[in-house]
């Protein structure tokens, strides 16, 4: 406790002596953190919390209605994870339902394989068989935000919602039925990789109960291989089918995410151009600031190590009093950071814009820079020749 | 720790040569000397003669060329500079001519600073060795300062403070008196000889005859010898004709 505080005390003498120099320190370093934040919270967004499917370059969408032999699996959906889907109404028999206030969900029409085809994690319950259909009960899946929106600390299955769907082609007559839930999967996100996964329904497509006419359905496939060498036989297959079946689009579930994020993508760039700047003036300029330091004090630590300070002394004292500036500089960093978040807000993601965690990585990060930063002079102050002290000038 | 009267220092055959592109300078030949625990030694010669670089020797902030060197019984010419380092702090007290005390610490923190190096000296330790070595001085009333408010003879009592804290086997003084006006180089002087009289082992770099003196016994050197008084007189007095 006595040498933290006696830390505090040599920084804050350290600030009043020669505050230029900490002035430099402390404001790229708030540059950095400023400029990290936001490019961590976006790399955070679109790097480490993608669609929640393995191997989605391995993934087809195919605007048709057919099924594919030779691939691992293959499912039709109306929906496009990370695109677009449908919504649908929700009545549930658990609870008054208010005509006013209808709970609004997106819904995706489903073959039984879709799960399999996305790689979707199923938690709880089962995936849809293709037994599901008009002779049997029906059925519906939630993923895990609509289960915790819902029903809370409970277990989902065997609950019971109608389902309305709103989407194109529906047919308005009659009142949706009930139907069960049988499973509980992974959230996805449904409307784009930079916007949050949302309640969400799956509906089996063989228990349509609308007649909507499903005129814009997509194939997904799963390839074993090269997913572009399949986009021949794709063709043909459907092709074969139904010869005068319209095939918009065959690409990768990979570069359908990727188009959501083209604007994001820009700033991104952008983003992360600055930031590394700001990094690298971070260190340039703590960097800068340690070595005149350490230039200007070749006599002092003569002395320290004439008095019998080992060369470990002089490199922790100078790595010290680097990282205390560091350390006030991220601070001040930090906080500046938090003023501007409300600015930045609109370009982060999947985090709030004051995530814990990307401070502290951002802080760490910084931390470990103006720690390579220090190292360099306080090396070379460790090999200041203790006879300087002899010397006078 | 060595008896009164047996040598501190024992330094034989000592030469030390310094290489500056192709050009040799023997700043020390051959030099024999011998400090006994308690002796007063005061260390003169022209400018240029070896005093300082026999003097970084003893400290230990250099290492001769070539001869043997023991300090407190035990050689100490061929260690590491770690080893060097923990002997100077334990061994040896400095007191610099430019006082060398550090701008950015209080009088406290500056006496304390060898201590802080003592891996098992705990803080009240510490404090009690700072208290007695500023009080030994007379500056224990201006702990708080810093150096730049303190006159050159209340810094250099302070540096000798910082050389006693740690109850060094012997003080090195490299011109103490060179930065001072002659008051405060009487000073200085006196509190020398008082700590000596407290049984202190001193030995001490000065150009000034007057200062010299003061010492028990004078060392003369010239052009890295050791070498008698009147052989000094007639060597000064060759290079004057």
């Amino acid at each position: 406790m006595s040498g933290l505080t006696q830390d505090l005390r040599y920084a804050l003498r350290q600030l009043r002596k020669s505050p230029g120099f900490a002035t430099v320190a402390i404001l790229t370093l708030a540059l950095g953190i400023g400029a990290n934040a936001a490019i961590f919270s976006v790399i955070q967004g679109v790097l480490l919390r993608p669609l929640p499917f393995h191997d989605p370059d391995h993934l087809f969408a195919v605007e048709s209605v057919s099924s594919l032999p030779g691939v691992r699996a293959a499912a039709v959906s109306d929906c496009v994870p990370a695109n677009w889907t449908p919504t649908a109404n929700l009545t549930f028999d658990d609870r008054p339902n208010d005509p006013l206030k209808v709970p609004i969900t997106d819904a995706c029409w489903i073959s039984s394989e879709f799960f399999r085809a996305t790689g979707t994690a199923l938690f709880r319950g089962r995936a849809f068989s293709p037994h599901d259909d008009e002779t049997t009960a029906a059925v519906v899946i939630v993923n895990r935000a609509l289960a915790e929106a819902y029903w809370p600390g409970q277990d989902p299955i065997g609950k019971r919602i109608a389902v309305n769907y709103v989407g194109p082609g529906r047919d308005r007559t009659g009142a949706p039925r009930f139907r069960g839930v049988v499973g509980v999967v992974a959230n996805v996100k449904q409307r784009a990789l930079d916007v949050a996964a949302e309640p969400a329904l799956y509906l089996p497509f063989l228990q349509d109960a609308t007649h909507h006419v499903f005129a814009g359905m997509h194939l997904f496939v799963r390839s074993a291989a090269d997913p572009l060498s399949l986009a021949g036989s794709l063709r043909a297959r459907v092709h074969a089918v139904k010869s005068d079946q319209p095939i918009n689009e065959i690409s990768t579930m990979d570069s359908i995410t990727l188009q959501t994020l083209a604007t994001r993508r820009l700033s991104l760039v952008l983003m992360g151009a600055f930031a590394t700047l700001a990094l690298v003036l971070s260190a340039l300029g703590l960097y800068g600031a340690v070595a005149y330091s350490v230039s200007q004090r070749t006599r002092e630590f003569g002395v320290r190590i004439a008095l019998g300070g080992r060369r470990q002394d002089v490199l922790i004292l100078v790595m010290k009093e680097g990282l205390r500036q560091a350390l006030a500089g991220i601070i001040a960093g930090a906080i500046l950071a938090l003023a501007a978040a409300r600015a930045m807000a609109g370009l982060l993601f999947g985090i709030t814009s004051t995530d814990p965690l990307t401070f502290a990585g951002v802080a760490f990060l910084l931390l470990a820079t103006a720690a390579m930063a220090c190292y360099i002079p306080a090396r070379r102050a460790t090999r200041v020749d203790p006879m300087v002290a002899l010397r006078y000038e | 720790m060595t008896e009164a009267g047996q040598p501190l220092i024992q330094i034989q055959e000592m030469t030390k040569v310094f290489y500056t592109d192709e050009i040799e300078t023997h700043a020390l030949s051959g030099v024999h000397l011998s400090i006994a625990k308690g002796e007063y030694v005061a260390m003169s010669g022209p400018s240029g003669c070896g005093k300082s670089t026999l003097l970084s020797i003893i400290g230990l902030l250099d290492t001769p060329t070539a001869g043997s060197y023991s300090l407190n019984g035990k050689s100490v010419e061929n260690l590491d500079f770690a080893e060097r380092s923990r002997i100077r702090n334990q061994e040896i007290g400095f007191i610099f001519q430019s006082f060398n005390l550090i701008g950015d610490l209080t009088v406290y923190e500056n006496v304390e600073l060898p201590l802080t190096y003592r891996q098992r000296m705990v803080a009240p330790e510490r404090k009690k060795r700072v208290m007695e070595a500023l009080e030994r001085v007379g500056m224990a009333h201006r702990v708080r300062h810093y150096p730049s408010q303190l006159s050159g003879g209340q810094q250099q009592r302070v540096a000798v403070a910082r050389a006693l804290g740690g109850k060094p086997s012997i003080l090195l003084a490299d011109e103490p008196t060179g930065n001072l006006d002659s008051r405060n180089g009487e000073a200085v002087m006196e509190l020398l000889q008082n700590l000596h009289r407290e049984g202190a082992t001193i030995c001490m770099v000065t150009h000034d005859p007057r200062f010299a003196k003061h010492a028990q016994r004078e060392v003369h050197l010239f052009d890295g010898k050791v070498v008698a008084e009147e052989e000094l007189k007639k060597l000064m007095a060759d290079v004057h004709a």
